[in-house]
Order: C-alpha cells, then sequence, then structure tokens
C-alpha cells in the first residue's frame, strides 16, 4: 500500500508506492534530494524525519545523536506509515578557503581546504568531505574523498578529477582560485581505516579511487606505523597515474610500503606492469602479504567488486574487505520503463531478485506498435531484442519491399553542388538549423519518437499486400506469427549480426519490452534458465548455419555438423580475461562467436602480442595437435563468446582433408609467426599500439603516413565540403611513430555507439555495412558520443541566430533549456562511395584500412 | 554473418599493401643509394661525353634537338627503372615530359619547321594550356566532393609536370635563347622563378614532412598557440607554491630570464628547417647549471618546468616548419598571379599587334 510522504520544507507531497524507497520515489517526482553511494553508507541523502514510520534495510544505521535528531537516509528507508520530512538534515556547514590547488594529472587537480576551525580538519582516512559551492546561484553538494594524511590539521585535501559532463568537477577546474571560499560539511563516512589496528593492508585502486587509498598510506607514513601496505594502483596510461610522484616518494619514505602500478594502455617506456589488475594479480598480492590482511578498493565498481570477491577467494575474512560505497548518480530512467513490481509478473524475468532487477531497468522499457508497423528490418544491425508482452507480430521469412519506408534517394550532382556554394563556413563549430532537420524529440510513454507536441514522429509500416523483392505476393504462408510470450532479435543482438528477416506488429496493436543487449548480457548471467534458453536457441537456429559458414568445416557431412550442434559448449570471456595461458593444455577447439582475441607469447620479460583473431577464427588446434601445453597465451581483448568443441569432434574434424589441411596450414602460419617475433619487431609494437587503443574493432580505419603528411588539410576541408562544411574528423589523435590514427569513425564490426540510441538515427548501411548518423532524425542524447570508447563522434549544437559580430545564439530544448544538439560522424562518403578526404590528399597520405591490412601486415 | 564486414575489410591472407609496406618500411627515395646515384650519373656523364664527341667529330651538324632528344632518352629510362614501383605518378610524368621532349627533338631535327610566327603561337597557346591545366589543381581542390574530377595525387602530378613540359614548350618558343626587351626578359625570369619555387616546394614537401614525423608530438598548427598558452599557466602555476609563498630568487630568476619569455608565445625559427633540435642542449645546459643551486623540492620544480620547455620546442619546431610549408605555397601562388597578369598583357599585345 502506498504511503504519503510530505516534505515540509519545499511544501510538496508524494506517494511513495510499497517497496520503493523515499529517495527513489522522491526522483522520480522530481524532488531533489542529494544523494552519493544509495547504499546507505555514506549518509550524503540524509533528511530529515519529523513524524512517521520507516523501516530501514538491514545494517544500515546512523549515529544515535543524529538518529536523535531525526536523521535517517532516504536511500535505505521505506515508509510504513504517512510520513513528514524535510528534504535535508541540517548538518553545519563551513567556510572553507582553498590555500593550494596543485595539477596532478592533465585533469586531475588537488585542492587543499582550510577551514576557520580547526576541528574541522578531523577525520578518519578514507573518509569524504561534502563540499557545496553555488553554481549558478544553486548550491550543489558532492563528496570527494580526503587525499591528505588524517594528521595534517592545517588543511584537508581533496583530489578531483574532471567529468566530461560533471558540474561541480568542472566547476573546480575552471573556476575554483587561489582565496576563494567554498563550504563543507564535517567529513564523513564508513569506509575508513583503523589506525589502530595491527593488520597487514591491501589496497586495490584504480583511476581516481586512488584518493582514500593515499590518504590511508600518508596517514600510516606520517604514523610511522608497522603495518605493511600493499597497493596495486590501475590506470590507463602513464600520464594519468594521479599521485604518481607522491607514490615513489611514499615508498622511499615508508619501507613498509609497496605498489605495483598497472597500465592498460602503456607507452613503450614504461617498465611496470601492463594490462589491468586481475584476480591473479590479487591472488599474488595476497600470497606476498604476511598475516592477517585487510582489503581496502576504490576505483569503478566492476574493479572493486572484482577485487572483494578475489580477496574473498584468497582467504581475506568478509569482515575485512571494505569497499567504498560511492556510487554515480542514478541514471534517470525512461518515462516508459516499467516498475519492479510489473517487472516481476512478466515471466521472462520472474524469480529474479531485486537488485538484478534494478540493474536491468535502465536497459529495458515497453515499446507499442501500430498495426503492421516495423519493428526491425532484414538487413539492420540491432541491440535488442523484443519481448511480446500482447497481441502478436508477424515475421516475414522472404525479404519484404518496404516500398513505403522512407528512403532518402541519392542527391544529384547538381545538388550536391548547390549545397557546396551554400556551406557552413563554421561548421566545426556549430550546425546552421536550414542543414538539418531540427525537432523538440523525445520518447513518449508508448516508447513511440515524439515531437514536442507528442505527436509520433516517422514510423512505418510494411503494405497491407507486402511483396517481395521481386514484386511477388508474399503468401500469407511465408509469414509466421509469434504470439505473446514469445522473444525474438536476442541472437541478432547477443552475437552482433544483422536482422535475419523483418518482423512487423499483426493486425492489432502489439506491446513489446524492448530488452537492450545489456539487459540480455545480465538476464544470461543472472537466471540459468535464460542462459540455457539463449545457448539452445542459437544451437537451434544461428549455429549450424554459423559452422556451415566456417570455412575449416565447409566440406564436412551433415551428420558430423549436427554432432558438433548438439555436442558444441559455449563460453563467455570478459575483457582482458586469459582465456588459454601459455604452457597449459586444453581439450577443445574453440570458434569464436563474437569478439576479438589476442595471441602473445613471452618474450624475455615481456608479453608479446603476434595476433588477433575475430568473429569466425578459431584457436587451440595446437594443443590438441600436439597433445602438449599451449605454444601462446590467448586472451580476450573485449566480450568474447566462443564455442568449444571436445577432442573427439576435433578428431573427426581431421578426418575430413579440406579440414585437415586447414588446420596444418593454420598451425604452420602461426609457428612460423611466433618463431619470427624477433625480426618483426617494429609491426609487432604497432599491433600492441593497436589492441591497446582497441583498435582491433575498426573496419575502415583512417591512417596518415606523416612522412608524406605536408599538413595542408586539404582532408578536412575536403571532408568539410562534402558535407554541407561541417568535418566529421579532426587531424589529430594517436600517434605512434610516423604513422597517426585521427579521430574518425572506424565504421567498427561491433559498433559501440549503436547501444542504446534511442531515435533509431544510428543505424548500418544495407549496402556495404557503415555505420551512419541521420542528422534529421537524431534527438542529440549524446548516447553515441559517450558510448563511442574512441572519441571519433562530436556533438555540435544547433544555432538559432547567428549575429553580425559573429555571435551564436544557440536554439533551445523548451523542456530543458538546453542546446539542441546534433551527433555527427564520418560516414564514409556514402553518396559518392569513396571518401572525400582520402580522394583529396595529393600526398597520398591517408589510407582508409581495416585493423588487418594496418595491424597484420607481416614486415 | 559474413557480410556484416565492410566491403573493404581484408584478411589475413592477402599479401601486404604496399601502402602499408611503405608506411612501416619507411623506403628512402632511390637518389640516397648511393650505388644507383652513381650508376646513373655516370649514364649521364657518358651521355653528356657521348653528345660532345659527336660534335667534335663532325659527324652530323647538332642542333638543339639533338641534346633535347639524348635528354629524353636519358630520362625514360631512369624513370622506368627507378620510380615505376614507387612513385608511379612521378614516373609517368617524367615519361610524357620525354615524350614531349622527344617529339620537339624530332621537329627540331627534322628540318622542315613552320612559319616563325605560327610556331610560336602554337607553343604559346600550348604554354597557356599548360598553365590553365596546372592551375586546375586549385579548381580540382574546390571540387574535392566530386569523384569525378578524380584524385588529388593525380593532380598534384598533373599540375607539376604541365609546369615542366610549360617550361620546356617556353625555352622552344624563346627558341632557345634568352629574350630581348625588359618585358619579355621580366616575363622569362618570373615563369623561370615560378617554377624554380614550385621545385624548391617539392623538395620541402618531402623533407619536412618526415623531420616533423620523427618528433614525439602532432599539432595542428592553428592550435599551436592556445597549447603554448595552456604551458604557459602551467609554467607559472610551478612557480608559485601551495602555500602562495613564491620560489627562491634563484629559481625566480632563472623563470623570469631563461623560461618565461620562452612560453610568450610560438618562437619560429628557420634553424630548426636544418635541425629539429637546433639550440635545444645549450638551453638546456642552463637548466643543469641551475638545478645544482636548488633545494631538492625546487629541483623537483626545475625538473618539471624542463619537460614543458622541451615540449615547447617540439611546439615551436613544429610552428617553424609548418609555417615553412605554408608560406612558400603563398609565395608560389603570388608568383603564379603575376605570371597570368604578365601572360595576359603579352597575349593582350600579340592580339592587338
Amino acid at each position: 500500500m502506498p504511503h504519503k510522504v510530505t516534505f515540509q520544507d519545499i511544501n510538496r507531497s508524494i506517494e511513495v508506492p510499497e517497496g520503493v524507497s523515499i529517495l527513489e520515489a522522491a526522483e522520480e517526482a522530481g524532488i531533489d534530494i542529494l544523494s552519493s553511494c544509495r547504499k546507505g553508507q555514506c549518509g550524503t541523502c540524509a533528511i530529515q524525519k519529523v513524524q512517521g514510520e520507516i523501516s530501514v534495510v538491514e545494517g544500515v544505521e546512523v549515529a544515535p545523536e543524529m538518529a536523535k535528531k531525526g536523521m535517517v537516509l532516504s536511500c535505505a528507508s521505506r515508509p510504513l506509515t504517512d510520513l513528514v520530512c524535510k528534504t535535508t538534515f541540517q548538518e553545519d556547514e563551513y567556510p572553507a578557503k582553498v590555500t593550494a590547488i596543485i595539477d596532478r594529472t592533465p585533469d586531475t587537480k588537488s585542492f587543499h581546504l582550510q577551514m576557520d576551525t580547526r576541528d574541522g580538519h578531523g577525520f578518519e582516512p578514507g573518509q569524504f568531505l561534502t563540499v557545496g559551492p553555488v553554481i549558478d546561484g544553486k548550491k550543489q553538494f558532492r563528496c570527494y574523498s580526503t587525499s591528505s594524511s588524517c594528521f595534517n590539521k592545517d588543511y584537508i585535501e581533496i583530489t578531483i578529477k574532471r567529468q566530461k559532463k560533471g558540474l561541480v568537477s568542472n566547476f573546480f577546474h575552471d573556476f575554483v582560485e587561489l582565496g576563494k571560499t567554498i563550504h563543507v560539511k564535517k567529513p564523513k563516512g564508513n569506509f575508513k581505516l583503523d589506525l589502530n589496528a595491527t593488520t597487514n593492508l591491501l589496497l586495490i585502486g584504480s583511476g581516481s579511487g586512488i584518493t582514500p587509498l593515499i590518504s590511508m598510506i600518508r596517514s600510516l607514513t606520517e604514523k610511522k606505523s608497522s603495518r605493511k601496505i600493499n597497493l596495486l594502483y590501475g590506470n590507463r596510461s602513464l600520464d594519468e597515474i594521479i599521485f604518481h610522484k607522491e607514490l615513489l616518494e611514499l615508498e622511499v619514505a615508508n619501507p613498509n610500503f609497496q605498489m605495483e602500478i598497472f597500465l592498460s594502455r602503456p607507452d613503450s617506456e614504461w617498465q611496470g606492469r601492463k594490462g589491468r589488475i586481475d584476480p591473479k594479480a590479487i591472488k599474488d598480492a595476497v600470497k606476498a602479504c604476511e598475516g592477517k590482511l585487510s582489503l581496502y578498493t576504490c576505483g569503478p565498481g566492476p574493479v572493486m567488486e572484482m577485487a572483494v570477491e578475489s580477496g574473498k577467494a584468497n582467504g581475506i575474512p568478509k569482515n575485512d574487505c571494505h569497499m567504498e560505497a560511492f556510487a554515480p548518480p542514478k541514471e534517470k530512467l525512461p518515462d516508459n520503463c516499467l516498475p519492479l513490481e510489473r517487472m516481476k509478473e512478466i515471466d521472462i524475468l520472474g524469480g529474479l531478485s531485486d537488485k538484478v532487477l534494478e540493474r536491468l531497468q535502465p536497459h529495458i522499457m515497453i515499446r507499442k506498435f501500430r498495426p503492421r508497423e516495423v519493428i526491425v528490418r532484414e538487413g539492420d544491425f540491432g541491440n535488442s531484442a523484443f519481448y511480446i508482452l500482447d497481441g502478436q507480430v508477424a515475421v516475414h521469412k522472404t525479404s519484404v519491399d518496404l516500398i513505403d519506408q522512407p528512403k532518402k534517394k541519392p542527391r544529384s550532382a547538381w545538388e550536391r553542388f548547390k549545397r557546396l556554394l551554400r556551406k557552413n563556413p563554421r561548421g566545426n563549430e556549430f550546425i546552421a538549423p536550414h542543414h538539418f532537420k531540427v525537432t523538440h524529440t523525445s520518447i513518449n510513454t508508448e516508447g513511440h519518437i515524439c515531437d514536442h507536441e507528442g505527436k509520433t514522429l516517422v514510423p512505418f509500416f510494411i503494405p497491407e499486400n507486402p511483396r517481395d523483392l521481386e514484386g511477388n505476393p508474399i503468401p500469407e504462408s511465408k509469414i509466421i506469427s509469434l504470439p505473446r510470450g514469445e522473444i525474438f532479435g536476442e541472437l541478432a543482438a547477443l552475437f552482433r549480426y544483422k536482422r535475419n528477416a523483418t518482423v512487423t506488429a499483426g493486425k492489432d496493436y502489439c506491446q513489446t519490452l524492448e530488452l537492450k543487449i545489456q539487459a540480455l548480457r545480465i538476464l544470461s548471467t543472472s537466471n540459468k534458465e535464460f542462459g540455457r534458453f539463449i545457448e539452445d536457441r542459437f544451437r537451434q537456429r544461428s549455429l549450424s548455419r554459423f559452422l556451415k559458414d566456417a570455412t575449416l568445416l565447409k566440406d564436412c557431412e551433415f551428420g558430423l555438423l549436427e554432432m558438433i550442434t548438439q555436442k558444441a559448449k559455449f563460453h563467455s570471456f570478459k575483457p582482458q580475461q586469459i582465456i588459454l595461458e601459455e604452457g597449459d593444455s586444453n581439450h577443445e577447439i574453440y570458434f569464436i562467436l563474437s569478439g576479438y582475441v589476442k595471441l602473445s607469447q613471452k618474450f624475455d620479460s615481456s608479453e608479446l602480442n603476434f595476433q588477433t583473431l575475430k568473429k569466425g577464427d578459431f584457436f587451440g588446434e595446437f594443443s590438441l595437435l600436439s597433445d602438449g601445453p599451449s605454444i601462446c597465451s590467448i586472451t580476450a581483448i573485449n566480450n568474447v563468446q566462443v564455442v568449444g568443441l571436445e577432442k573427439e569432434i576435433f578428431n573427426k574434424i581431421m578426418e575430413v582433408e579440406t579440414s585437415r589441411e586447414i588446420i596444418e596450414q593454420t598451425v604452420k602460419e602461426r609457428t612460423h609467426n611466433r618463431n619470427e617475433l624477433r625480426t618483426r619487431m617494429p609491426s609487432l609494437s604497432l599491433l600492441s599500439f593497436g589492441i591497446d587503443h582497441e583498435l582491433v574493432n575498426g573496419q575502415s580505419i583512417m591512417v596518415i603516413n606523416l612522412d608524406r603528411c605536408t599538413r595542408c588539410d586539404d582532408c578536412v576541408k575536403a571532408c568539410a565540403d562534402s558535407h554541407e562544411g561541417y568535418p566529421r574528423f579532426a587531424r589529430e589523435g594517436k600517434k605512434i611513430g610516423n604513422t597517426l590514427f585521427p579521430h574518425s569513425c572506424m565504421h567498427c564490426m561491433d559498433p559501440l555507439c549503436m547501444d542504446g540510441c534511442p531515435s533509431g538515427a544510428l543505424h548500418r548501411s544495407r549496402e556495404h555495412g557503415e555505420v551512419l548518423i541521420d542528422i534529421d532524425v537524431c534527438i542529440g542524447c549524446t548516447m553515441c558520443v559517450t558510448n563511442c570508447i574512441y572519441d571519433n563522434i562530436v556533438a555540435l549544437p544547433v544555432a538559432e541566430n547567428v549575429g553580425s559580430n559573429g555571435d551564436v545564439e544557440f536554439k533551445k530544448n523548451p523542456s530543458n533549456n538546453k542546446p539542441i544538439l546534433k551527433s555527427m560522424k564520418c560516414d564514409l562518403c556514402v553518396e559518392t562511395g569513396d571518401p572525400a578526404c582520402v580522394r583529396s590528399c595529393p600526398q597520398d597520405a591517408m589510407k582508409r584500412l581495416s585493423f588487418n591490412d594496418i595491424f597484420q601486415t607481416q614486415i | 554473418m559474413p557480410d556484416q564486414e565492410l566491403h573493404l575489410n581484408r584478411g589475413t591472407g592477402n599479401p601486404p599493401n604496399p601502402w602499408v609496406v611503405h608506411l612501416q618500411s619507411r623506403p628512402l627515395p632511390w637518389f640516397y643509394s648511393p650505388v644507383k646515384l652513381r650508376v646513373w650519373s655516370l649514364l649521364l656523364f657518358l651521355f653528356l661525353v657521348g653528345a660532345l664527341w659527336i660534335k667534335t667529330q663532325n659527324l652530323f651538324l647538332p642542333n638543339a634537338g639533338h641534346y633535347l632528344a639524348l635528354l629524353s632518352a636519358f630520362m625514360v629510362p631512369l624513370a622506368f627503372f627507378n620510380l615505376r614501383k614507387t612513385a608511379i605518378g612521378h614516373c609517368m610524368g617524367l615519361t610524357v615530359t620525354a615524350l614531349t621532349g622527344l617529339g620537339l627533338a624530332a621537329y627540331l631535327i627534322n628540318g622542315h619547321r613552320l612559319d616563325g610566327d605560327l610556331e610560336k603561337i602554337i607553343s604559346g597557346a600550348s604554354i597557356l594550356a599548360l598553365i590553365l591545366l596546372a592551375a586546375g589543381f586549385k579548381m580540382k581542390k574546390f571540387l574535392s566532393p566530386f569523384k569525378v574530377f578524380g584524385t588529388g595525387r593525380a593532380w598534384k602530378h598533373i599540375h607539376i609536370y604541365s609546369g615542366v613540359i610549360a617550361l620546356l614548350l617556353l625555352i622552344f618558343h624563346i627558341n632557345f635563347r634568352f629574350p630581348v626587351g625588359l618585358f619579355s626578359n621580366a616575363m622569362f625570369y618570373l615563369f623561370g622563378s615560378f617554377i624554380v619555387v614550385g621545385f624548391f616546394g617539392i623538395y620541402l614537401q618531402h623533407v619536412i614532412p618526415m623531420k616533423l614525423a620523427d618528433l614525439e608530438i602532432e599539432v595542428v598548427y592553428e592550435k599551436i598557440p592556445q597549447i603554448i598558452a595552456e604551458l604557459q599557466e602551467r609554467v607559472q602555476g610551478l612557480l608559485k607554491k601551495p602555500d602562495e609563498s613564491n620560489v627562491s630568487p634563484l629559481l625566480s630568476s632563472f623563470c623570469k630570464q631563461e623560461v618565461l619569455p620562452f612560453f610568450k608565445g610560438a618562437l619560429p625559427n628557420i634553424q630548426y628547417a636544418f635541425s629539429v633540435s637546433s639550440g635545444l642542449i645549450d638551453k638546456l645546459h642552463k637548466f643543469d647549471n641551475c638545478h645544482q643551486f636548488l633545494g631538492e623540492e625546487e629541483q623537483q620544480i626545475l625538473d618539471e618546468i624542463k619537460k614543458y620547455y622541451k615540449y615547447k620546442q617540439k611546439l615551436d619546431v613544429h610552428a617553424s616548419l609548418q609555417w615553412l610549408l605554408r608560406r612558400w605555397l603563398w609565395l608560389h601562388v603570388f608568383l603564379a598571379c603575376l605570371v597570368t597578369v604578365f601572360v595576359t598583357h603579352h597575349l593582350i599585345l600579340i592580339l592587338m599587334y
């Protein structure tokens, strides 16, 4: 039964459904309560209860003196009766003066804050400080871990990393100067080090997660503690290591402190550990520590979870594993998302815990389709599956001629010439409003994309009497009807291949649950039944097709293929997970279904990558043939899914002549590659560069030979001229030797940018598979900009007016008063089929090449 | 599933892409090979000796056509044997130039020459056509979105070799003699310097990119002032201690004299065209001198400043060399405009008189 909660100070009342926390309900209603960990740990979301009863999540407590004042943690409290509250718990605030600003890395700064009262400087190492700078007239509270020693009574140091869209972090970086006064609250938090304990410490941090850990190290060093401290600290590159110099100094100053820094993208001069912190490294660190051990970890969620799991697996008691509880603010759920109660009613989600359902919630949504409206198009690349909640859908087995589908005709040469003359000369700054369609789009509660008046935009329908591509009517027998409770599109999404049929709503309205790929992955791991269901589906529907396409098995008999289909085992690997270690034996041959793996070998003291494999390739054959250990390590580069075939099947495959020849040839090539390592150092360092920067995904990578490039920028000008003045790349990016990889879309095999595009503006072209953005349809949510890990997509604001002095007034979305954006990226000049940048380079310094062409060329 | 890959994706089994081979192996041009240089110089010397021998032996009376034929005949194998694999554009350009030279030589050797004025009109019109063709390179840049106009590389070769052939025709046009009269002389030398600047540009475009590629950083020319301003801010930040006290007078005066003026803006220097580390060692030596008199904390500050100093020096190299690449082009275009004015005036005179 829902309860009424009245916030006295802001004069608002909300209804909180049963089982929902006060914080969640308040956020849903648009009431701003500051929160951080959302687990009842940090205390940021404290509110004051004036009247009524609540239930508190088990294990969450507030200090008795605070409880007396009525403080409750809104994230962990659920009303039992109607409540009267105040949105903030009136904690004392202190003015603090910024006495020093220290650059730690290009995007991280430390700030020394000095309060008038010295009492305010007291804290325990690991705790956080709540700062409340006034931004745009409003006090914005955020929590930052302290990074100074707790024995330092002169100031408190906080260290802030600039976040892409961080309001407060950007304010600190751009506007906070020496002498500025900022209001702070007293340090608090349950993630803290007991200085009087005697256990040795294993500290695991990643990125800016070092801040509370260095506070612990500094404090223990200053205390001259005899506790042994072992720090594992992960970063991407050398210049991103926060407190590098300080940590090296601490290592000298404190003989009990030692550290290992891991770099996932090291440069050639890096002598330390390469890669990410993994369970093996933690296991080794635990082994190396003597005596009783406590683990403290801070960093991204997955790193902390892995650290705690590995710590526990290696004998550290649960109570001694401490994880910083900060979590990013909860994502705003889509308007048409399902409440938890409704989710529990759906059989596919039945039996899942609340925690899993909460993780699923942002990745699933209700979608309603009108009669005959197209749900998925044959040939498209999708990242979601659909579960039918109501009505029926029609699956068209034969290719349908979607004549009603709005198709963009290629422009004539004259039209293109006219656009060239009317190009936007400031196309790298803003979008001229007349160049693209601009609507204040959003997704309505029915899951349709609509304009600001709620009018549905661009749905398209299948004709009443559908015809195939040759113009013949499609008989009813060729259309399969799927009833309520069926799921479709899951294999194409999970295994990243194109939709093989057009699916439309039936003759009536149809309601579906759209499950994004993240939801499918969560479901596959947390619901064993669903995982098995996916495996069986793949076995029935796609594996035989996959095997038939595999070159290795092309001449195998039907019986053998059938046997393989039945007996194949599915394995999934996370990024950087070692699949097969050099020297270990394996009992299966593996076929890659999706993702990429790298082959590497130990060479003197380092690990050399010498080849990458992609979907359809196989590995593990050497060990099976020789009955010996594997000659190289095989590691997943990203999320990898493989099927494993046991030795018995492998032996049968070897009986087929062509398959045997292919395997023998592959073994020969890989052995040759391995033996030639010493002579191929330049191309191998290039390959490692490509793997470290995750370019393996690229199908059309822009490469510039700097030995030839005269920096004339003809390429950028040609690109801008081909796109109405909007250049789609910048001639700057990653450099290795004489090679530059500029920021330009690589048209990835597995395009992460397409995950979550709500308007469907991002799509793959049918003809050649280029990843494209329909700028007219783009609603400027910048999801793709955030998702693209290569920074190859930009979002430009749409101009309303350009003043005579050159000042630009931007068009704003009335719903949030923010400039309307449009995402842009390289489209490989799909209109002409020949990228203008490459064609216009007078020095032949630029090419668009696949990963294999650049990085696996053996020279 | 397989058609998920782009049409231009290829597997590992294919032969290496020659462009990638060139990228990774960084081959030097053929004339950097001492053996080849000696062989072809010797062949050229033998050609010249042969020509001289013919003249001294009075076997027949050689004219300009014979020398032109000899030079053209030498150029074809030179281009074919050295450039056909690595620089097909230059190979074709040289061959076309040589064939034009052979054509002219045949005409000159033949002895049946057209009327003098007609000959000049034809050669002059051809020069004008070639100049217009060379100017088409700029037009092609404007029309770069249109595939039908071909590649920039092809147009660069057309631009270079139409200029070379125009020079050849100009020499023929003035009948292998220096022109007479102030205007004709001015036009001749202007055209000559225009072509020489063009060749100088080809040299710069070959040498400077390699120097820039060897630097650790790559920057866009227009962004250099912004990056320098950021560096300057960082250096100034280092000179203020966290507690707002200043650094020691020694470090402070050293920075005032040696460091801060260096960060005021880009300092282009033509010396960098000869050595990208020009003067850097001397400047860094000053840092070492100062380093020994500082305390441990300030030594670290100085080391940090030194790092920024080296970075800024690389930015200066980029600023200097990219400036050179751009300004050369301005000079070339300026001369082209002057040549156009002179040619137009020349044409008007011909048409009027």
